[in-house]
């Protein structure tokens, strides 16, 4: 070695490994070691998909309106329990929460379930986000909710729409779920009139922060993949602000967090009709 | 730009490489990758050509990477050129990199990054950082095919973070060598600074002005969301021929 304080940075590093590894009580685990794979979290959802059917939703009309969430970090609830209130009491089909809903402890889990609608007054769809994982936080998630790989449908008097929930919790769809999803798009896809994906990483970089991405080599299958079959919107979490971004003919959204505390906390507003979609990130500030 | 076009930059500077000082230093480097991945459906392989031209303390750098088993349709996947120039400030040895880099991933995209590197490097260690803009944009085949406006054929994202954390066991000009390297760029891919990758590798120098190599890189996903998960490896080997070998 060539001088003590490469020695010391490297001691450091190699200390956090261990302590990281040995004690799972720590978030900092995940950095390292796995929780649940993207994998085996695929083949559950798969499991619990086989015995839920997919759901569909019968709209009377020939539009209708989803709100989409993420990143209400539970914890507290004076943003979620605002949120649930708007869904409740405006005409919306349903609503599609895309992940960060806890902070993964399993006292997280039972609050948000506690303040979670009832489901004859409300239509939820949950996915997995990266805090839900912490602290093997995916056996709650799975246990409470069941798969965060699925489809709904929504069927108007015109046409039918094809929603997709994706579980990139840990930064990648794996391989399984990518085939899974290719092979949903190219054998459906012409069926439905518009496609809209959710799942909680969102995909570009448009600000510096410390939360990561898919990988360039997932992010350049996606494009290809999303191009070929007309995804009309990707509507995503993780960043904490909004960003929209037309590319080719996709929207790629990220919404801001529902989290309490926050200036900008907010939520997506997505009205479907048969020319198009419009969207409006409102904040509840 | 075009496969042809690039392809012919890279032969003009490998034919370049050789036509000037004789105390220049020319270098070519060829090597294989053979791994998999989350996306690449089983083996990928690739195969790349960098030509080097060192005189005095600047450098030129062009190469060009092929795709023989991977998704993407395409063979030609990559060209690159980049200019460096070593200096010293207060007997610190620095080296100073601009790059251009463009990769036809697929047949409607492709990726272009340009940037800049400022790298050091001891007997043991090495460093390096800097930043690169990272666009993505549609080809001519899908803006027609699929009616893509104006307003959505590029997309644009920020300055992103390079950086290279390397230790070699030995010091550089010993005949063989081991280390490790933490980094989020490599000759025609650039991650996000959140995505890092890990690259072991051993050297080789053989008697003659040749030097084979071996490199098995590690990526993941997710680390720094504290979720992380496997992503894919690969293992490259490679042969490095300086053409004009004066033992320094």
């Amino acid at each position: 070695m060539d001088s003590p304080i490469y020695k010391r940075i490297i001691a450091l590093l190699i200390v956090t490994l261990v302590y990281t590894a040995c004690f799972k009580e720590t978030a900092l685990t995940g950095m390292f070691v796995s929780y649940k794979s993207v994998n085996l979290r695929f083949e559950q959802s798969v499991a619990w998909n086989s015995n839920h059917h997919f759901k569909v939703i019968d709209v009377p009309n020939d539009d209708y309106t989803l709100l989409s969430m993420g990143d209400s970090h539970v914890g507290s609830t004076i943003n979620l329990d605002r949120f649930f209130n708007i869904a409740r009491t405006t005409n919306v089909s349903a609503v599609v929460m895309v992940g960060d809903l806890t902070n993964g402890h399993a006292g997280d889990y039972t609050l948000f379930q506690q303040h979670l609608p009832d489901k004859d007054t409300l239509i939820t769809f949950p996915i997995v986000g990266n805090h839900d994982l912490h602290y093997e936080g995916w056996n709650e998630f799975y246990t409470r909710f069941g798969s965060s790989t699925y489809l709904f449908t929504v069927k108007t008097t015109v046409a039918t729409d094809l929603c997709i929930c994706l579980d990139n919790a840990g930064g990648t769809l794996g391989d399984k779920q990518l085939a899974w999803l290719t092979q949903l798009l190219e054998n459906t896809r012409p069926d439905y009139r518009h496609c809209i994906i959710f799942t909680h990483d969102n995909f570009f970089r448009f600000r510096h922060t410390d939360s990561t991405n898919p990988l360039v080599e997932e992010l350049q299958v996606l494009m290809e993949l999303f191009t070929r079959y007309r995804v009309d919107m990707v509507i995503t979490g993780h960043d904490h602000i909004h960003n929209a971004k037309l590319f080719g003919n996709t929207w790629y959204l990220t919404m801001d967090a529902l989290e309490d505390g926050l200036s900008n906390a907010g939520y997506l507003k997505l009205n479907v009709k048969n020319d198009g979609m419009l969207f409006a990130f409102e904040y509840l500030n | 730009m075009n496969s042809k076009i690039s392809l012919s930059l890279v032969l003009v500077c490998l034919l370049l490489i050789g036509c000037f000082d004789l105390s220049a230093q020319p270098k070519l480097n060829f090597y294989t990758d053979l791994g998999e991945n989350n996306v690449s459906k089983g083996l990928f392989i690739k195969t790349a050509g960098l030509g080097r031209y060192q005189f005095g303390n600047n450098l030129l750098e062009s190469g060009f990477q092929a795709d023989l088993k991977n998704t993407n349709k395409s063979v030609f996947s990559g060209f690159s050129i980049s200019g460096s120039r070593n200096f010293m400030i207060s007997h610190f040895h620095l080296g100073i990199t601009g790059f251009w880099i463009i990769t036809p991933f697929s047949e409607l995209l492709r990726e272009t990054n340009w940037g800049g590197l400022l790298k050091h490097e001891n007997n043991h260690f090495e460093f390096s950082i800097g930043s690169n803009f990272r666009t993505y944009a549609f080809r001519q085949k899908a803006i027609r095919e699929y009616g893509i406006e104006n307003n959505a054929i590029k997309l644009h994202e920020i300055l992103n973070l390079t950086y290279s954390l390397g230790y070699q066991l030995k010091p550089r000009d010993s005949q063989w060598n081991v280390g490790f390297t933490l980094t989020n760029i490599d000759n025609f891919l650039i991650e996000q600074e959140t995505n890092p990758m890990l690259r072991l590798n051993g050297l080789y120098r053989l008697r003659t002005p040749l030097s084979i190599y071996v490199q098995a890189w590690y990526k993941s996903a997710g680390a720094t969301n504290l979720a992380v998960n496997y992503f894919g490896f690969f293992f490259r080997t490679g042969i490095i021929w300086t053409l004009r070998y004066t033992k320094e």
